[in-house]
């Protein structure tokens, strides 16, 4: 996701854990042993990731399917 | 003889980032593992084939070899300034014959439209008893040979072969193949990585080819027709 539309997705969420505000941090996601770091909105306070259905049903499922030769 | 300003994948990676080809599938961790297959001496007479900028190189230098790197490309000499270079052809190194324990070549070999006269060459530099080492891409399923003519119009796939393609030319040469390694899921790692950095296989398809209707065609040969893999290799000059 571009760093605008992180930061428009920002205003719109909040922890659902505790609460606190999301904020664009560098997230290290793995998938079969390896790691890539990804931009994503965390929780201030406890670190959670806001994992968006445009990431997840864009570069991570393409990465699922590149590595599992699908 | 590949010319690393010229492949298309070379803008990828932003000088804070290194060369694309320190940033290659493995990095130098797979050039030392395949390095150290061959058991050179402390000293050894390394030949770096399409050195690029000179990132393996330094580290060869680094480890006490007496490293010699040549390149076709000027722009990348120059970010090799306090290294050995020249800039030459593979099959016309201005090196004597007999000189080197190893010639290294990494992400190249298929991209040589000379491979067999650039082996002979090697064959030629190479003491007896001295390691070819390679790194590179391969065709590792090939379901329709119609669409290998697909990979022409991409600069850095254009001569991927199939392994027993490669092993034919190698041992052709004269040489003994006594490890070949596959790295194919090294290989996907660095695609992922890809995925990630330009935001999908399609962008990074049209950084591979020169025109939309050709990265489309590549993108449905590489996802149905052709997959590719990634090896490292180890070849003794034998006879």
């Amino acid at each position: 996701m571009s760093d605008s539309s992180l930061d428009s997705l920002k205003s719109q969420w909040t922890c659902g854990k505790c609460g606190a505000p999301l904020e664009v941090a560098s997230v290290n996601v793995s998938y079969l042993g390896s790691g890539y770091p990804v931009d994503m909105l965390v929780c201030k306070n406890c670190k959670r990731p806001l994992v968006p259905a445009e990431l997840a049903l864009g570069k991570m499922l393409e990465v699922e399917k590149l590595m599992e030769d699908k | 003889m590949p010319d690393c300003a010229r492949c298309s994948l070379f803008q990828l990676e932003s000088e804070n980032e290194g060369c694309l080809h320190l940033n290659r599938p493995g990095g130098l961790e797979l050039t030392n593992t395949a390095l150290a297959s061959c058991k050179l001496p402390a000293s050894a007479s390394v030949l770096d084939a399409a050195c690029g900028a000179g990132a393996t190189l330094q580290s060869l230098r680094d480890q006490g070899y007496g490293a010699i790197g040549i390149d076709l490309s000027m722009e990348m000499l120059r970010k090799c300034a306090l290294l050995t270079t020249t800039q030459a052809h593979c099959n016309q190194v201005p090196l004597p014959s007999l000189s080197q324990d190893a010639v290294l070549m990494e992400c190249a070999l298929s991209l040589s439209n000379e491979m067999v006269s650039a082996l002979t060459e090697f064959y030629r530099l190479l003491r007896p008893g001295g390691w070819l080492v390679v790194t590179d891409i391969y065709i590792r399923e090939l379901h329709d040979p119609q669409a290998m003519d697909c990979l022409t119009g991409s600069s850095c796939l254009s001569g991927a072969k199939t392994e027993v393609e490669i092993r034919s030319k190698i041992e052709g040469a004269g040489f003994s193949i006594r490890n070949w390694q596959d790295q194919t899921l090294v290989f996907k790692q660095w695609l992922a990585r890809m995925v990630f950095k330009l935001g999908s296989l399609d962008a990074f398809y049209r950084q591979l080819s020169a025109c939309e209707t050709g990265s489309q065609a590549l993108a449905n040969t590489l996802g149905n027709k052709i997959k590719l893999g990634y090896y490292w290799l180890s070849a003794q000059k034998t006879g």
